[in-house]
């Protein structure tokens, strides 16, 4: 009760006091900085990343300088003017300081408070359609005011140790300055301004938010138990550091116990974090080799994902064949946060090893497969999925009430070194429980089709795909037909982007797309009787992808801004072409997958493609800037980077250090050093019109069925040059 | 003199403020050195002059934020009120201000050669290299020019008030993330990131071109001018007759 009357009371006075009402109004102001495009952690892919986490991240910034300002001020009040001697006998130290800190925590959630309202009718003005109240409160609670309260602690903490105000604020400046720049790719230590990176408008965001709330938790435990230590760091009875450690310990032996157990707490929480895997930083492209004696010919799947704590559960049953005549070893690829629970073949539990190889977003489970020719296996797994560690930023898989997206092996074990004939059909069928609002589209030529609602409102799905692989996204998604260049293409987008879409044309984009490529390369060829279907996804994609039946692209390349300018420079609606353009090379002609990783791809003749259809819209000098500079810019910056060409120092480099070099090459060489040859090639074999017309006849050319891949020996002696021909300086 | 010197050098650094921020600067480099440095700036080595000025340039916010704390010390109120016993000796209170300058400048010096000792033990132990000599100038253009500039105006501005000294840190703090022209830049990471790439030549061999040389000779000059400025006004103010 003393307690709470001391910090009713000292609450009332810090509210009462000058310097703290300067404070509150600076911090009531400070996310303003975060409006503007030229601030350093602005956000502007999307509207409710300008206006609602850019000025959340800015506020974060400021007010946490601020209010570590006003700690250590205040922590010093009696230190500064020697009033300990007065003060000490009447009152515990311990209680004051306490008290003191409390107290200023209540001013900083109260400013935060006033922030939100504040900032309410601008964001609330400025997003739209795509305001989302819950999103709203949830930003600010987890991403500021987090902030401002880790700044108190830890600026508390540093002056109970120190009791020097200034090693205390030089303390929380090199705190503050790591985590906006050394530590700014970790999720966990940018504790600053936590990890948000990109907010979507027409999807869902709860696997960003659950990650921040992750590394917060991880900082409160850790500040706390800090903070608690240093309280017994107090000062008593004129003795110096460690007598007062001692000395209060003693008296409050129950403090210091439980402050090591937040601490121990916290570095568990670090270490056992479940967002990102553990692949090696090496990315090792080799593929198991199918085992010829086994192969599956149905997969059929019961699926829950929950969307309340994030995780996905799943019963699969596979059909499988076992022709070696005795048991063998079945490898499937599942996502590294699940945990296969059984396993059963023909109604008897069998042998499972999770072999914990997490390896690209994934990890095998050795299953030893009874020497029965036909095996009914049924496996139950489920977890919290985890997302490949190669890329820091997370939100790539998301399970929650607006999205859910779940790839390949997020969705249900892979089998991988089983035979797999792409000539022969293998149906993957399944029910899915989803929740009421979110409609379900399977990437690729698979379909959806709704069963029934559930008493508990949710509802069941059935889905028919084919292969050992299923993508699915289930969001708020309409669809529109549409026809271009005699194809049959179904366009599905959030129903929060129907106004803009209308707006702004993106059909007629569309047709653009779909005639300027039938037109160079011919029609597709494989979609004579199928819809295309062109699919939105949620920016935590970061650009698409395309793939038998489908492309994917995010939804910033729906943006209102980048449809409205398309002279704004090369934007997400060039990712859209991009993505398009994939259906003929990398579908309509395949690329060899056994060189996946090697410069020759379909990203080469992809990216030249879509330069070159910029170029036919937007001019040579616009395409020139956008592509063939930027080309030449990044495989300059590559060539001359200091560990290429000195490769024997890169052995000295830590092991993510030198896989992040050794990555950039495979991005480089895809992404532009093949488009540069390309380029090239159309100037050595005479121009635009030559090189479509040798690109036409290898689109269209008679493929060997047994290998029906464009190789780059393929393109050069259709070009009828050589290879050093092409070799870029 | 000397004596006073030595007293006011172990007033000001012989004690857990500098020990502590000793320690700070230290983590925080090394942070940056693994961190960042070790890719190798603007694509030269690791240990190229112009990563090592770089690195310095990211810890030179930390360095003038300890200088001014120094000059805060000398500004503050208690040490206003030691200036009633002080002002009787018969000291020059100009002298006696550039003797406590000595002091800042000695303690600003001996945290600068502890964190570029760290770039050299990192350099030495991650890539054998050894060839110190070449960090000389990239040391001396980076530390010196910023820290007479930031003494004079942190003076300056104790002169007026002493809260001026902390908006002074918030300003040394924004100006290591401002994109300013090299010339202007301050802290000089945007000169040591940038201009290496536009000289068109990999590995080229140090060198400031003379505007940006000039820029730092006149911020040592102004600096310098300051300094004198509030001595002579400090004997002037406190002269006996």
């Amino acid at each position: 009760m003393r307690f709470l009357s001391l910090l009713r009371v000292e609450t009332w006075r810090l509210f009462r006091d000058r310097l703290t009402r300067v404070i509150i109004f600076l911090a009531v102001f400070s996310p303003l900085p975060g409006l503007f495009s030229s601030f350093p952690f602005a956000l502007t892919t999307t509207k409710m990343g300008a206006y609602l986490a850019s000025p959340a991240l800015a506020g974060a910034v400021c007010s946490s300088f601020l209010f570590a300002f006003l700690t250590v001020k205040e922590l010093d009040r009696v230190h500064k003017y020697q009033m300990s001697a007065i003060t000490d006998p009447i009152i515990s130290p311990l209680l004051v300081n306490l008290v003191r800190i409390n107290a200023i925590m209540i001013v900083a959630v109260i400013t935060q408070a006033t922030v939100m309202l504040v900032f309410l009718p601008y964001t609330l003005a400025q997003t739209g359609m795509v305001f989302n109240w819950e999103l709203y409160v949830t930003v600010y609670a987890c991403v500021m005011l987090p902030s401002m309260l880790l700044a108190i602690l830890l600026s508390a903490s540093a002056y109970l140790v120190t009791q020097r105000a200034e090693i205390s604020f030089l303390l929380f400046l090199v705190f503050a300055l790591l985590a906006l720049t050394v530590w700014v790719q970790d999720y966990l230590l940018v504790w600053i301004k936590s990890g948000v990176w990109v907010l979507s408008d027409d999807f869902g965001n709860s696997r960003l938010m659950r990650s921040v709330i992750y590394s917060r938790m991880v900082w409160f435990f850790a500040l706390g138990g800090t903070g608690l230590l240093s309280l017994m760091c107090v000062r008593r009875f004129g003795k110096g550091l460690s007598g007062s450690f001692a000395q209060n310990s003693r008296r409050h032996f129950f403090v210091p116990i439980f402050a090591m157990a937040m601490l121990v707490l916290s570095c568990h929480l670090y270490y056992a974090q479940p967002f990102l895997d553990h692949s090696a930083p090496e990315i090792d492209y080799n593929l198991s080799d199918p085992n010829e004696n086994l192969s599956c010919s149905a997969l059929y799947a019961v699926l829950s994902p929950d969307i309340r704590t994030g995780e996905h559960f799943g019963t699969i049953t596979y059909s499988l064949h076992n022709t070696a005549g005795k048991p063998e070893k079945g490898i499937f690829s599942i996502n590294p946060g699940y945990q296969v629970t059984s396993v059963t073949a023909n109604g008897r539990s069998v042998p499972f090893v999770d072999l914990n190889n997490d390896k690209m977003g994934g990890k095998e489970i050795s299953v030893t497969l009874p020497a029965t020719e036909e095996i009914e296996l049924v496996m139950q797994y489920g977890g919290f999925p985890r997302e490949w560690n190669i890329v820091p930023t997370l939100g790539r898989t998301e399970i929650g009430k607006n999205y859910i997206k779940l790839v390949n092996q997020d969705f249900a074990p892979v089998p991988c070194n089983f035979k797999y004939d792409k000539d022969i059909p293998v149906p993957f069928t399944g029910r899915i429980i989803l929740p009421p609002d979110l409609r379900p589209v399977l990437f690729g030529t698979g379909t959806t089709r709704f069963l029934t609602v559930n008493p508990d409102g949710t509802k069941t799905w059935w889905f028919e795909s084919s292969g050992y692989r299923v993508i699915l996204y289930a969001g708020d998604y309409i669809s529109r037909k549409v026809r271009a260049a005699g194809q049959d293409i179904e366009f599905l987008y959030s129903a929060k982007h129907d106004r803009i879409m209308e707006k702004c044309n993106v059909t007629g984009m569309l047709k653009e797309v779909f005639e300027y490529c039938t037109a160079h390369y011919g029609p597709l060829q494989f979609y004579e009787n199928n819809t295309l279907k062109l699919i939105e996804l949620d920016v935590y994609q970061s650009g698409g992808y395309a793939g038998n039946g489908a492309s994917v692209m995010d939804e910033n390349c729906f943006s209102e801004d980048g449809l409205k300018d398309p002279l704004k420079g090369a934007s997400g609606n060039e990712v859209m072409a991009h993505e398009i353009i994939h259906q003929w090379w990398g579908l309509n002609t395949m690329f060899p997958y056994d060189t996946y990783g090697d410069p020759w791809s379909s990203e080469g003749l992809t990216v030249y493609t879509t330069y070159r259809l910029m170029k036919e819209l937007h001019g040579e000098p616009y395409a020139k800037a956008n592509y063939v500079d930027m080309w030449q810019r990044e495989v300059d910056d590559y060539k001359n980077n200091f560990y290429v060409r000195h490769p024997a120092y890169l052995d000295r480099l830590p092991d993510d250090f030198r896989a992040s070099i050794t990555n950039q090459f495979s991005h480089v060489s895809q992404y532009c050093l093949v488009p540069l040859k390309i380029l090239k090639a159309e100037e050595l074999v005479g121009g635009e019109e030559k090189i479509d017309r040798i690109l036409y006849d290898l689109s269209n050319r008679e493929v060997d069925p047994e290998y029906p891949y464009l190789t780059y020996d393929d393109f050069v002696q259709a070009c009828r040059l050589h290879e050093e021909d092409l070799n870029i300086d | 003199m000397t004596k006073l010197f030595w007293y006011e050098l172990k007033r000001l650094h012989a004690n857990q403020f500098f020990l502590g921020s000793l320690f700070l600067i230290a983590f925080f480099s090394w942070q940056v050195l693994s961190g960042e440095i070790i890719l190798g700036i603007a694509q030269t080595a690791p240990f190229s002059p112009w990563s090592f000025g770089y690195y310095l340039s990211r810890i030179l916010p930390l360095l003038l934020i300890v200088l001014l704390f120094s000059i805060a010390f000398f500004s503050s109120e208690q040490e206003r009120q030691v200036q009633a016993i002080t002002l009787a000796t018969p000291v020059n209170q100009g002298r006696y201000l550039l003797i406590r300058c000595g002091a800042m400048i000695v303690g600003y010096l001996l945290l600068s050669f502890f964190t570029i000792v760290m770039s050299l033990v990192f350099n030495a132990s991650l890539f054998q290299y050894t060839s110190f000599g070449d960090f000389i100038v990239p040391a001396v253009f980076t530390l010196f020019p910023v820290m007479l500039f930031t003494l004079g105006i942190g003076l300056v501005a104790g002169e007026i008030h002493p809260a001026l000294i902390y908006v002074m840190m918030i300003v040394m703090l924004l100006l290591g993330f401002l994109p300013l022209p090299y010339w202007a830049d301050l802290m000089g990471g945007s000169f040591f990131a940038g201009y290496p790439s536009e000289l068109g030549v990999l590995d080229p061999s140090f060198g400031i071109p003379a505007d940006i040389l000039a820029s730092r000779c006149i911020f040592s000059l102004l600096g310098i001018a300051l300094v004198l400025a509030v001595a002579r006004r400090r004997s002037n103010t406190c002269s006996v007759d």
